[in-house]
């Protein structure tokens, strides 16, 4: 099991591969164990593929106390730090993609490629626990409302209908370590309170900026659809690319595309 | 069924009881007026014209799926005041309603004659938003366990929930009757949360009598309410603190004597008749 000791918490994570090193963060909540499906087999084959459990997830150590993206910024950085990964392309996933970008702004070495994926600058409207979701996972329940709600923000309903078994296999590596509530909880603060809206102006990487055409769901205020608008706006060197037919989580159930679109942006930039 | 329909077009439920000075109740946070009916109602309404009503979100009222704010459960409480042609109220305020009587009597001077603030503050300095806390515990237990057993540790000490459950399940017979969807619960929270009268304190001009159960430590989010209480004995000009020695957040529905008896002393002192915040 490696473990990264930190100052406050132990820290899980995996290395597949030699290369360029790519550091993949996952979505609001999840471990890193999502990128085992289809990313570290696509590419392990000619990079250095990172992946960690964020602090509160998984294998990691789970304080209770407040969490910030900068907070798991500086947790990357530091693993990023003991691996010696240099000039890594991040690969960042919704909140993901947050935590990406303030890794480009505070650590800029660490960075040669930025990939945001599905993600935004801001919820400018909601700080703190959005009431949506507080009351759909008490009616719901923690676990079934994680569920429903990763299948109606990750999939169109054709696809799901389409490709059950392929959203199940995603479910299965998503749910099967689900952290405690509290946990979630605290990631969703973290999330609401991000704001790198007035630094987009400084990240002076090469970015690929990826969205799903039909990432429109909304929790709190804006969607991710708009967000990455916002992003290709203000990072100077930024690419977008629209996923036709794609919502949230085309990473785990269809990725071909999305790998395509990432390759070739690797050799571009 | 008796209703006043608000500005922006809410119908809110009030019922009044008996004839004499007005004298309003205002809920805790999420909570209708039923609550007053088992004590206060019969104790006060032999000699007081007493009103109680569902704040918006809750009970019989009505319960749009909006931002709510103390300021307006307010202005609902002044239209119910209004509706009844009343001026000149007691206004007694339990936690969040306290925080809603402040804001009566600063915003609508007139109606109010006196305060009685009860296991109250005046803002939640350190947390905006739903304090997670809550949000966890509600997810772990789902929401009526968690109103059931949240309203019990907060409201009685250990001793006495032992000793007196009975007298604890009469009231939570009431507060459960009629619960409101998770959706105002959590409306309401995020009204509380959000309530900051600490720089208008100075301006309430009305008597005040303040009180507060000695051992209402329970911390929810940033600030409990013996400390929140304090806040106010020392901002409002014209307040009297009382503490009611072994009592915690909701003696008014089991232990109210105690309270009843202040509230009395309070209403008929001479010393405590000062100037209503308009001349």
């Amino acid at each position: 099991m490696p473990l990264l000791q930190l100052k406050d918490i132990e820290l899980y994570y995996e290395v597949h591969g030699r290369g360029q090193p790519i550091v993949f963060l996952s979505e609001t909540a999840s471990d890193g164990e999502v990128w085992k499906i289809h990313q570290v087999e696509e590419f392990s084959r000619d990079h250095q593929v990172i992946l960690h459990d964020y602090r509160g997830t998984g294998r990691s150590g789970k304080p209770s106390i407040d969490y910030s993206t900068k907070m798991f910024c500086d947790d990357t950085a530091a693993l990023m730090d003991h691996l010696s990964a240099k000039k890594a392309i991040v690969i960042g996933h919704s909140m993901g993609g947050r935590i990406a970008q303030l890794l480009a702004l505070e650590h800029p070495n660490k960075v040669d490629k930025l990939i945001l994926a599905s993600t935004g600058a801001a919820f400018p409207a909601t700080k703190g626990l959005p009431l949506k979701i507080c009351q759909e996972m008490i009616e719901w329940g923690y676990e079934k409302y994680v569920r429903d709600h990763s299948i109606l923000v990750g999939f169109t309903d054709e696809f799901a209908k389409k490709n059950p078994e392929r959203v199940e296999k995603y479910l299965q590596v998503r749910m099967a370590n689900l952290c405690p509530v509290e946990f979630y909880l605290r990631h969703l603060i973290a999330r609401q309170s991000h704001d790198t809206t007035g630094r987009l102006k400084d990240i002076r990487v090469s970015t690929l900026i990826l969205v799903g055409e039909d990432d429109r769901n909304v929790t709190s205020d804006i969607n991710h659809r708009s967000s990455s608008e916002i992003l290709a706006q203000g990072i100077p060197n930024a690419k977008l690319v629209v996923l036709p037919g794609e919502r949230h989580s085309y990473f785990f159930a269809n990725p071909a595309a999305a790998h395509k679109t990432i390759r070739e942006f690797i050799a571009s930039s | 069924m008796p209703y006043v329909k608000t500005k922006d077009g809410v119908d809110i439920y009030y019922e009044a009881f008996g004839e004499g000075t007005p004298l309003l109740f205002l809920s805790e946070t999420a909570c209708d007026g039923a609550v007053w009916k088992i004590y206060q109602i019969p104790e006060f309404g032999r000699d007081h014209r007493v009103i109680i009503f569902d704040y918006r979100g809750t009970g019989l009222s009505g319960k749009p799926s909006a931002k709510y704010s103390t300021e307006m459960f307010a202005n609902d409480a002044a239209a119910v005041l209004d509706h009844l042609g009343l001026e000149d109220a007691v206004v007694c305020g339990h936690s969040m309603g306290g925080r809603v009587a402040q804001l009566l009597a600063l915003d609508h001077p007139r109606k109010v004659s006196k305060l009685i603030l009860a296991s109250s503050g005046a803002a939640h300095p350190g947390e905006t938003g739903i304090p997670l806390r809550i949000a966890k515990e509600m997810v772990e237990m789902g929401y009526e366990k968690y109103v059931r057993e949240h309203t019990i540790v907060v409201g009685w000490t250990e001793t006495y929930a032992q000793q007196h459950m009975d007298l604890i399940e009469k009231y939570l017979k009431v507060r459960m009757a009629n619960l409101c969807p998770v959706e105002f619960y959590f409306r309401h929270v995020l009204a509380r949360q959000e309530h900051d009268t600490s720089g208008r304190l100075k301006d309430i001009k009305v008597p005040t009598l303040i009180f507060v159960g000695d051992d209402d430590h329970f911390v929810v989010s940033d600030l409990s309410h013996r400390a929140g209480t304090d806040i106010l004995a020392k901002g409002i000009p014209n307040s009297k603190l009382v503490v009611l020695p072994g009592e915690r957040h909701s003696y008014f529905y089991t232990e109210p004597e105690k309270a009843h008896g202040i509230m009395r002393d309070f209403l008929k002192s001479k010393m405590m008749q000062g100037n209503r915040n308009v001349s």
